[in-house]
């Protein structure tokens, strides 16, 4: 036990001495701590307060304006506005929430999901094995996007319907992930130490081999965080994700669209809010994974 | 040879469950979402005979299972049934169709290769040093980028201001070649970034890893020229693993190509698929999927046996 709890102790402070070493890695940790903060702000204030915050520092997100349409950037609205005058700033704040809510709670579902199978498949081997990893192969023969496409199609829109999709698309990757990490550990001596004892098998899937298994699994969810992140900006971009006049990344994308040669600034700063978003997540990922990854060493290579 | 025809042997066995499982999934898509298709095409003003009519002509009237084995059974065939909205033959829908979404995935795919090899390559040759630095932060900005924002962008910069770019529509190459080369590249850029980026990390890494193995130090030691170490030894080895993951992106690729094809207005499946969806048109959105399905399937297949053919360490069928 003392083992086991040594070694997830030693992998976050791997990780903590990392990210506060590297610069990179710096600005990946305060990019995703912005966002995450936004994130919460936004839902604080838009369902506890009534907007109260954004209106005393900016603009309502959802005040229409009609006689300041497509207004370009400036001291009041230092993003522009959009085609029903609204402060796109504002809705570029608000919108963070959507992004992470969807990313974390897909993530979430196929983590739980995926990594139970993981472990499961690994334990058992023999014919739960082939029938779980024939199933991802299957759920693997669609792209990730149009499997939560045609799911969306059943679900119908809103946030937990697009959820479970990209929870579901996202499954097999966990799954395998951890299977294959579950392989090397199920074999490890604590773990036969704790069946000789006469561990209930729950016990020993819970307690002696998910831990165990948590460094891989980490960092394929900040990794899949940041393709969900896109993923769902894509859906609700095509119309099939989150329902306005909720401010998504993705809506706003579509909106801009029809003003592309009249208003810049209508779809160059929500695209940039998802970029450097995602980018955050993408460098926290990079150096999590080198920093856990013994064979990258100094960590500098892979990245 | 007779290795190979037992390990493709296998290998299609193992496609079967595979493919009966993702038309599992494909026939769910309709059964799970509520409310009566026949009533939704008729609209709620139509009769109760009317949609019972209806329920007989699509089949709906039968128990579950007759309604899956029906479909396989056509689906096998390539019968996908009609579109709802439109009556067409869903086959002959998604043939029409496909051209455009091949050559924009291909030309995708093309751009992802050309520019991923030189730059991963060259990254981990000059590891550490400016090029590299640039290559690494290039690569970070590719796999961030959505393609659909970056496909506004290039509409934005390029096709706005000259004309020479259509922002709509693609012709096909086979019609116009000068025409489908201009119209093809901007929607091929945004589709094709995002994998750049993720060749390049893979090859940059493969590469440092291959530059690593002893065969490389042995090669210097002998004093075979460092060029010939580099980009024919070790590269051909680092190559290998890309080429099983370029198949495994096809799907990416794919997914990326109904999102892009928005953008351009591109006739593609994508662009079928999105119209499908909001008009419930379920035979077109199987179709689809399974479509895809199968051609993700086979080009995987293909991609194992050509990473076998090209690596003799590969053993098909693996002798456990």
């Amino acid at each position: 036990m003392s083992e086991q709890e040594r070694s997830y102790t030693n992998v976050k402070w791997r990780v903590y001495r990392r990210v506060r070493s590297d610069t990179i890695a710096k600005i990946g940790a305060v990019v995703v701590i912005i966002s995450l903060l936004l994130a919460v702000f936004s839902i604080v204030d838009d369902f506890l307060l009534n907007g109260l915050i954004i209106e005393t520092l900016l603009h309502d997100p959802y005040q229409l304006n009609p006689d300041n349409r497509l207004a370009p950037p400036s001291l009041s609205h230092p993003f522009g506005t959009d085609e029903q005058g609204r402060d796109i700033l504002a809705r570029v704040i608000y919108g963070t929430r959507t992004s992470i809510v969807v990313g974390v709670g897909s993530v979430l579902f196929a983590a739980i999901v995926g990594v139970s199978l993981g472990i499961i498949t690994a334990y058992y081997g023999g014919l739960v094995d082939d029938v779980g990893m024939r199933a991802m192969d299957v759920l693997l023969a669609f792209p990730a996007i149009l499997l939560a496409i045609a799911l969306l199609a059943s679900l119908g829109r809103g946030f937990t319907s697009i959820i479970l999709a990209l929870g579901i698309a996202y499954i097999p990757s966990f799954a395998r992930v951890t299977r294959s990490k579950a392989l090397s550990v199920k074999s490890d001596e604590y773990v036969t130490a704790a069946e000789v004892i006469g561990y209930p098998t729950r016990d020993v899937l819970i307690d002696e081999i998910l831990p165990n298994c948590f460094t891989p699994i980490i960092v394929q969810a900040t990794f899949t965080l940041a393709v969900a992140i896109i993923a769902e900006a894509g859906l609700s971009f095509l119309g099939l994700g989150i329902e306005p006049p909720t401010p998504t990344w993705g809506i706003m994308l579509a909106g801009a669209q029809q003003y592309i040669t009249s208003a810049w600034w209508y779809s160059l700063f929500p695209g940039l809010a998802i970029m450097l978003t995602v980018l955050g997540y993408n460098l926290l990922g990079d150096s999590i994974r080198d920093a856990l990854d013994p064979q990258t060493g100094d960590g500098e290579r892979r990245l | 040879m007779i290795r190979l025809v037992r390990y493709l042997f296998g290998r299609l066995l193992w496609a079967v469950p595979v493919l009966l499982g993702a038309s599992v999934v494909t026939f769910m898509i309709m059964q799970l979402t509520p409310g009566d298709p026949a009533r939704f095409i008729l609209g709620q003003r139509a009769s109760e005979g009317a949609v019972m009519e209806l329920r007989r002509e699509l089949g709906l009237h039968q128990p579950i299972y007759a309604q899956y084995v029906e479909f396989v059974v056509d689906a096998a065939q390539g019968d996908f049934g009609q579109s709802l909205q439109t009556r067409e033959d869903v086959m002959g829908m998604l043939l029409q169709r496909l051209p455009y979404t091949a050559q924009l995935s291909l030309a995708g795919l093309l751009i992802a290769v050309v520019v991923s090899f030189p730059v991963g390559v060259i990254g981990a040759v000059q590891e550490g040093k400016f090029a590299d630095h640039v290559s690494r932060v290039g690569a970070l900005l590719g796999i961030s980028t959505p393609n659909f924002w970056l496909g506004l962008l290039l509409i934005l910069v390029f096709a706005v201001p000259s004309e020479g770019f259509p922002i709509f529509g693609m012709t096909l190459v086979t019609e116009d070649p000068i025409d489908g080369i201009t119209s093809t590249l901007l929607p091929a850029i945004a589709l094709g970034t995002a994998q750049a980026a993720l060749l390049t990390r893979l090859l940059r890494g493969g590469m440092l890893d291959e530059l690593q193995e002893g065969y490389v130090r042995t090669a210097r030691a002998y004093g075979i020229d460092e060029r010939e170490t580099t980009y024919v030894y070790a590269l051909k080895n680092a190559v290998l693993p890309t080429i099983t993951v370029i198949g495994l992106q096809l799907g990416a690729l794919l997914g990326g190509a109904v999102i892009v094809e928005q953008v351009f207005g591109i006739p593609g499946i994508g662009r079928m698929a999105i119209q499908a969806i909001f008009n419930k048109d379920f035979p077109v959105i199987q179709g689809i999927t399974m479509l895809v399905a199968v051609a993700f399937v086979a080009v995987n297949l293909l991609v194992d046996v050509l990473c076998a053919q090209l690596d003799p360490r590969i053993i098909l069928g693996g002798e456990k």
